[in-house]
């Protein structure tokens, strides 16, 4: 097993090396030089000549790569030609409120999407099963940021339940100030007894984790539905009946069980596909995260952000999926003993 | 000699014979869901085509008196805060995202299948090479990847289509490896290669039309996505720029104003939502026909 | 388009007795693990079952699986045909044992654990301890057939249901499954019902014999009886395929024809088509079940000295 981990590190290691390459050709294959952009309009040759010894892009391109490569791994990712700040730093302020926004979402498609799936293939074609799986074709075609608009339009517009965005009120972060102790509101609120705080930040959180969960949960509705159903056919379910185990049993635990490999792969590509679509729903609802950090790089083209926070997500996202691929050993037994 | 079937009861002709009427029929019934999803999909497909002579008002035409009137027998989706005519709009993004959606599809084929080609066909060190590239792409969260790339190119639709196409070929080349693998076995490309046939002859001539049932599978099932991504790119600006029409940027113009104009939010979003579920639709549909194995959700 | 049902099980009449082994023997399609199954109330969704199908005086025909939990593996209880894929490979194996036991007899987990091991040993596992930690996939075909006996025997059940439990296992394992078989059903009083396809493993082991074709019985008789004087000629012809060493046979025999299509029998006599004795009346009437003598009965029109005589009507256990 250990020989498994290694080989998959070191897979991680490969495929890390090829995004740093994939994200250094992008940032030197653009038409406007980020020296322009730094200096303001219309700098002199000189002025650019000047600046482009200063950031090392007079260097041979495999020079500038390598130089790339070792400031990464220092964590150093330039700085933001917009608040002039180390990337990493911008990064580490926000990444806590993007991972508060994507982990809730994950467990809201978690325990909601599996039991859905399940209730809905042990059901099959009851009022149910039809009414989940409408949700799941629907919900698939909705575009993440409209889903984000309507849920504002009802429940803030129209109910007036919730708050319009941000992740808390501005004046109870004055009145009622709390420590940001791990950056997760949720918990610092706890931690600190601060229940007024505790609410706005809860209240905040509502609509745009359910904007984000809402098409991973079509999604993982309809692919634990396949799954039972597939493993109900199974030869050891028909054991287990034939034993007289009861339904409930059957279904919860020894199908259940069954199903965790596959799921795991899914609730891995469901935590990537949430990396990605926090940049919309972030942009929807003003959260001070990553996606909200993206797209205002974005638009004021501010290069080093923009391509720090892409290598830092899809560092995070590979290790990601290399924990799930250590999670099946926990999992499947058939891979664990041989 | 009378011909037996006329005495029979007249159901029974029916299932002796099916004649074609009774096939569609019962096509029909067992496909509604595929059959409505081509239905609206059409519609939309004839709105792309006839958009200039379907549309009561120029797209761009902006008419401050009747700005941000709801939907009425003038304005049939009301209009949005220039007073430009939201149905006109509508029909006229429905070209916008056909073409998004088919030319991505089609650049990320051109990528993805000659890589798939290859790898899958010569195997070795170049299919672990050119695969460990796809994996690489596939590194990336959905859209981050998009959206680095048209960041770097500049905003605007074609980028974004090109950056979309780029990110998405690994999925293609991935199913045309698996394809070819599994074909190269077969005995006559063993035939073939003895036969002195060069490489590139067999695996146009051999491998390609084999494997085409799981690209088009795939292919179906992307289309829809495809739309959306390219939406939500509009969306946060670094995709469709005005004055291309497009309804994910018709959405993103709305918001300053769609908590109390609903409908210039509402019916582009609608015009999403319906597009690539009919899309969704059909791409199931195919999905069921040509690769029956899946149909466990029955 | 198919629209239509199929009987796969038309006319099935037995009664098993405790520590009595009857075969049931069929080519596939015959009807009989569909027969199996519904002793136990585990015909899939889609099918219907009719008649009356007692365990011990308990009927269990139109019974829920609700109603039939205490009944499966307590009164009766099965193995089947593919060892490998009858348990779940995410369970030690120990943990499923001692977990349907525990349910079917009501016992503590200790209990249920000791009765696991006990019924280990009964099936001559070696090193039972070890074994109860073990996943399926850590065992070979053979072992884990033991170990569905096993489940099976440690339930306490008055009849067993054996589903081709042999079919799948190598021709040497497959003999000490059936030596084992036969050992537990003397041991314990067990009355057994034994599906499979192969004459010689019927042979070797029942006391009675029921030969099915098309969804119907068509003779059943004691095993020598069977053997050496069949009646109905479906049994006559399958006996005589099987092959014989040193006959001077070159070529393996077969019965000409193909088994029926169960969705559109036609009239008469099922086997009819591919009878040599069949007549007029055995293709435009279906043969009545017959007593030919103690214990004998034959569905056939031309069997020897027939005497009408109405079928048994139910499948008991005694």
């Amino acid at each position: 097993m250990t020989r498994y981990v290694a080989q998959r590190v070191a897979m991680l290691g490969v495929i890390l090396f090829g995004v740093m390459t994939v994200t250094f050709m992008l940032s030197r294959i653009l038409p406007s030089s980020p020296v322009e952009v730094m200096l303001g309009h219309r700098p002199t040759p000189e002025q650019v000549e000047a600046a482009k010894k200063l950031l090392g892009l007079d260097r041979p391109l495999h020079e500038q790569f390598v130089a790339y490569l070792g400031d990464i791994a220092t964590g150093n990712f330039g700085e933001s030609l917009l608040t002039g700040r180390p990337v990493v730093s911008d990064i580490a302020d926000r990444a806590t409120a993007t991972f508060e926004l994507t982990t809730l979402a994950v467990l809201l498609v978690i325990f909601v999407g599996v039991p859905l799936g399940v209730l809905s293939a042990v059901n099959r074609n009851s009022v149910v099963d039809h009414a989940t799986r409408t949700f799941s074709i629907a919900g698939v075609a909705l575009p993440v940021f409209l889903i984000g608009m309507l849920l504002q339009m009802l429940f803030y517009g129209s109910l007036n339940w919730f708050p319009l965005q941000s992740r808390i009120d501005s004046e109870v972060l004055l009145d009622f100030p709390f420590e940001k102790h791990t950056g997760f509101y949720l918990l610092d609120t706890v931690l600190d007894g601060n229940w007024v705080a505790l609410q706005s930040a809860a209240l905040h959180l509502a609509l745009p984790v359910l904007t984000l969960a809402i098409a991973s949960l079509a999604v993982v509705t309809r692919i634990t539905r396949n799954l039972m159903i597939e493993v109900l056919g199974q030869d050891y379910i028909r054991t287990a009946r034939a034993y007289g185990v009861p339904e409930r049993v059957i279904n919860f635990r020894y199908a259940l069980k069954a199903t965790l490999v596959p799921m795991l792969t899914v609730i891995g590509l469901t935590y990537g596909f949430m990396l990605g679509g926090s940049v919309v729903v972030e942009f929807v609802f003003d959260w001070p995260g990553l996606g909200g950090y993206v797209v205002g790089a974005i638009t004021k083209n501010d290069y080093p952000a923009v391509m720090g926070v892409t290598v830092f997500l899809a560092t995070m996202y590979l290790t990601i999926n290399l924990v799930i691929d250590l999670l099946y050993f926990a999992v499947d037994p058939r891979l664990r003993y041989k | 000699m009378t011909d037996p079937a006329i005495n029979a009861p007249s159901g029974t002709l029916d299932l002796l014979r099916p004649s074609w009427t009774l096939k569609l029929r019962f096509f029909l019934s067992e496909n509604v869901l595929f059959v409505a999803g081509v239905a609206v999909f059409l519609a939309v497909v004839f709105a792309a085509i006839f958009a200039p002579w379907i549309s009561p008002y120029d797209p761009s035409k902006i008419n401050f008196a009747h700005k941000l009137w709801a939907p009425g027998a003038e304005h049939l989706m009301g209009t949005d805060a220039l007073g430009r005519d939201i149905f006109s709009r509508v029909v006229h993004g429905a070209r916008t995202s056909l073409i998004i959606g088919a030319t991505v599809l089609t650049l990320s084929m051109a990528i993805g299948i000659p890589i798939g080609l290859v790898a899958g066909y010569f195997g070795g060190r170049l299919d672990s090479f050119l695969m460990r590239i796809a994996d690489v792409f596939l590194a990336f969260p959905p859209l981050l990847l998009p959206i680095a790339i048209t960041a770097m190119l500049g905003a605007g639709l074609f980028n974004a289509m090109l950056a979309l196409a780029v990110s998405w070929f690994p999925w293609y080349a991935r199913i045309i490896r698996s394809s070819v693998i599994g074909i190269r076995q077969e005995l006559y490309i063993s035939a073939a290669q003895s036969m002195g046939v060069g490489h590139i002859r067999i695996m146009l001539r051999h491998a390609l039309p084999n494997s085409w049932t799981p690209v088009i599978v795939q292919a179906s099932m992307d289309f829809g996505y495809t739309i959306l991504a390219a939406a939500s790119l509009s969306f946060i600006g670094i995709g469709a720029k005005p004055p291309t029409v497009e309804w994910g940027l018709m959405v993103a113009l709305s918001r300053s104003k769609f908590l109390d104009y609903w409908w210039t939010a509402a019916c582009p979003g609608l015009a999403i939502f319906l597009t690539v579920l009919a899309v969704n639709l059909i791409g199931d549909g195919v999905r069921d026909i040509l690769d029956p194995r899946g149909r466990s959700s029955r | 388009m198919l629209v239509g049902s199929v009987k796969a099980v038309r006319d099935c009449s037995m009664v098993i007795g405790p520590g009595e082994i009857v075969g049931l023997v069929g080519e596939s399609g015959s009807g009989k693990s569909v027969t199996a199954s519904a002793c136990l109330g585990l015909v899939p969704e889609s099918g219907r079952v009719s008649g009356s199908i007692e365990i011990l005086g308990r009927e269990v025909v139109g019974r829920s699986d609700a109603e039939l939990t205490d009944m499966r593996g307590a009164k009766a209880a099965m193995i089947f045909q593919n060892p490998g894929t009858a348990l779940n490979p995410f369970f030690t194996v120990g943990r499923q044992l001692i977990d349907i036991v525990r349910r079917q007899r009501k016992l503590d987990s200790r209990s249920a654990r000791d009765a696991a091991l006990l019924a280990l040993k009964d099936v001559r596992i070696p090193d039972p301890h070890t074994a109860l930690d073990r996943y399926p996939h850590q065992m070979s075909g053979g072992q884990l057939q033991r170990v569905m006996i096993a489940l099976a025997l440690a339930c306490e059940p008055a009849l067993l249901i054996a589903d081709e439990p042999t079919t799948a296992l190598d021709v040497t394992v497959q003999a000490q499954i059936i030596v084992l078989l036969r050992e537990l059903a003397r041991e314990k009083n067990l009355a057994v019902l034994f599906i499979t396809h192969d004459l010689g493993v019927i042979a070797s082991l029942s006391d009675r014999v029921a030969v099915m074709y098309a969804g119907t019985i068509v003779e059943s008789a004691n095993v020598t009886d069977l053997f050496d004087a069949p009646a109905h000629p479906y049994t006559c012809r399958l006996l005589q395929t099987i092959p014989r060493l040193g006959s001077g046979d070159t070529r393996l025999d077969a019965i000409s024809g193909q088994v029926p299509d169960l969705s559109r029998l036609p009239p008469g006599c099922p086997f009819a088509p591919r009878c040599e004795q069949s007549t007029d009346i055995c293709r435009s009437q279906e043969p009545a079940t017959r007593r030919l003598g103690e214990g004998r009965d034959v569905a056939c029109h031309h069997a020897n000295g027939a005497a009408d005589s109405p079928p048994s009507a139910v499948g008991d256990v005694a």
